[in-house]
């Protein structure tokens, strides 16, 4: 058997920044940057903003540093030539099949509760909002 | 191991059916050893001893019945899919305590077959890792050296399975997770063709890339779970509704004479480690001795495969898990004062460090003016990445390739690098991108780290029986690697 080399995993003996993974200047075809930013620790609030999370300070300084490497290694894509190329957003090729809408029990309200933090034993329970 | 648990699934189904054994006999020959090695590999986050006694004793009451292909046997099932009145937390502290009311499809599959479920397995939290070392509640260590991962995301299945507490075990796959942990513990599993098993019930983690599928101890095993398990299901809208083949029958229908195998050229280089490549080499030449073509293939966009697999993974993640809120499961912060803040603090509460990661990238490249450059863009990837698959699974029977780089490694070696983690399943995950079928069979163990090494055999959309057939064939060739000394 041949022995080639690697494709996916040059990276991983080497430097993360491999030969596989290209610059971070690169652009798509639609002429939009990557994440050739800095990813600041203000970026990174904002994305926990987006997220619905709060992340402490520690948190924000080691989370630049890794979403730096992260969406610096993604930008291996921009490389790649997808000019024509449709998406695929799933394998599976009926997503859309419908169905009779039809009413079903699937749950009883207790049920339903069960699990709930708050409940009166009718309605989930939120602090007040109005 | 005991004897009973020492068995395959087969020869204790055979056994039950027979009334040479119990179904309690064998169920709590299995709690005994869930007993004697928990202590060592932390498999389990619960075990549902009273039950699944209870359970054992009703189904001998009722008496073996041959149209139950798992009649009394003892199975544990991964976290992460929903078991009627027994928790399911998916490894999160956000999760914990939550009971569900229903079944996931999968699970109902299995108790309706005869299984007795004896209780979750831990895993990576939301299956999010490669170590098992994400889970919010343990750290799972291999069966065949306690210093090291057993693999993940479902790392707590494959430790179940290898140190015989069980005799299947289910588990998802979303890049890897149940071929990778096959690998790295030396056990069989398998990743269905998207759509082949509803995935009702799985809390998502990725909806167009998780797929539900077993571990066993042999590839015979693996095909009776999959029987059971497979199938149409309408609450799930990929499931697919063609009938389920015959799997078991499959299994020694095919010899390894003239079928093809490929070998992607971009999977056998440096990148893996030379014990993964020699072990790997050495079955291939094994498969060859009994007849079968080795015939070059190539994917050559695997090397975009990380990038696009992790831009894709992370964009669904952030949207699946946005519906834990707080409100009507899971945890919830104390003392909040209104709504915005129950959700921030009870996520960031309840939520680990890998999960807000993946969360908070996936929001950002579905993010206004990033969509197009990182989520759209790696669709596109996606499908390029598939229609190579297809291409190469025109010139062969099966595409072969190492499942992992590296055997086992040791427990906190990767995981303060999230990057070096995510480059750990380059050899799995394009394989849900492109929603085939994947067969990871153990094939040797390194001759370093005299760690498993596995293989994976990739087959056609839907073609589970040939592959499944193939990888018997396959497992009759190489020699078996034994049982760890746990």
């Amino acid at each position: 058997m041949t022995v080639y080399a690697p494709c996916a995993h040059r990276v991983l003996n080497g430097p993360l920044q491999g030969p596989d993974l290209l610059s971070a200047k690169q652009h798509n075809e639609q002429g939009q940057a990557m994440s050739d930013k800095h990813i600041s620790r203000e970026d990174v609030v904002k994305m926990a903003a987006l997220s619905r999370l709060r992340v402490g300070e520690e948190e924000q300084t080691l989370f630049s540093r890794q979403f730096q490497d992260i969406l610096g290694s993604m930008n291996t894509l921009a490389g790649v030539n997808t000019d024509g190329v449709p998406p695929l957003y799933s394998p599976a090729a009926h997503t859309a099949r419908c169905r009779e809408d039809t009413p079903a029990a699937l749950c009883g309200r207790e049920e339903a509760l069960a699990n709930a933090p708050a409940q009166n034993g009718e309605y989930f329970m939120v602090p007040r909002i109005i | 191991m005991t004897d009973i648990c020492s068995l395959s699934l087969a020869a204790a189904a055979t056994a039950l059916q027979k009334k040479e054994i119990s179904a309690e006999e064998v169920t709590r020959a299995c709690l005994d050893r869930i007993d004697a090695t928990e202590p060592k590999i932390a498999a389990m986050l619960c075990v549902d001893r009273e039950n699944a006694i209870a359970r054992a004793r009703a189904l001998d009451n009722a008496g073996p019945d041959k149209s139950l292909p798992l009649f009394g046997i003892p199975v544990t099932v991964k976290d992460v899919l929903c078991t009627k009145g027994l928790v399911t937390t998916a490894g999160s502290r956000i999760l914990e305590g939550f009971t569900p009311f229903f079944d996931a499809f999968a699970v109902g599959k299995l108790r309706a077959a005869g299984a007795v479920i004896l209780g979750k397995t831990n895993m990576d939290e939301f299956a999010m890792g490669s170590s098992t070392e994400n889970s919010a509640f343990q750290t799972t260590h291999n069966p065949w050296n306690t210093a090291k991962t057993p693999g993940g995301s479902s790392g707590g299945s494959a430790a179940s399975v290898t140190a015989g507490q069980c005799f299947a075990s289910l588990g998802s796959d979303t890049g890897g997770s149940i071929r990778q942990p096959a690998s790295l513990c030396g056990c069989v599993g398998l990743k269905p063709t998207y759509g082949r098993v509803s995935r009702y019930g799985l809390i998502a983690y990725a909806s167009s890339l998780d797929q539900i599928g077993p571990f066993t101890r042999t590839v015979a095993d693996c095909a009776r779970v999959l029987g059971v398990i497979a199938g149409h299901d309408p609450r799930d809208a990929t499931s697919d509704p063609r009938p389920v083949e015959d799997y078991t029958a499959a299994v020694g229908a095919k010899t390894l004479k003239g079928a093809r195998f490929g070998l992607p050229k971009e999977f056998f280089g440096e990148g893996a480690a030379p014990e993964v490549r020699a072990a790997c080499d050495a079955a291939l030449r094994a498969a060859e001795r009994c007849g079968a073509e080795l015939v070059k293939v190539s994917l050559p966009h695997t090397g975009a495969a990380v990038a696009t697999y992790y831009i894709i993974a992370m964009a669904e993640a952030s949207s699946n898990l946005a519906r834990f809120d707080g409100v009507r499961y899971g945890r919830r912060a104390a003392n909040v004062q209104h709504l915005e803040e129950l959700y921030v603090r009870s996520r960031s509460e309840g939520f680990g460090e890998e999960v807000k990661r993946r969360i908070m990238l996936g929001a950002y490249v579905l993010s206004a003016g990033y969509y197009d450059a990182y989520y759209r863009k790696a669709a596109q990837v996606r499908r390029l990445i598939r229609d190579e698959y297809l291409a190469a699974l025109d010139f062969c029977d099966v595409v072969c390739a190492p499942v992992s780089p590296e055997t086992a490694w040791d427990l906190g070696a990767h995981s303060s690098d999230p990057l070096r983690m995510y480059l750990m399943d380059a050899y799995t995950l394009s394989l849900n991108l492109a929603g085939l079928p994947g067969l990871s069979l153990p094939v040797g163990r390194g001759a370093e780290s005299f760690m498993p090494v596995g293989m994976q055999l990739i087959g056609r959309a839907f073609g589970e029986a040939d592959l499944l057939a193939y990888g018997h064939a396959f497992e009759q060739a190489v020699p078996r690697i034994g049982t760890p000394d746990l």
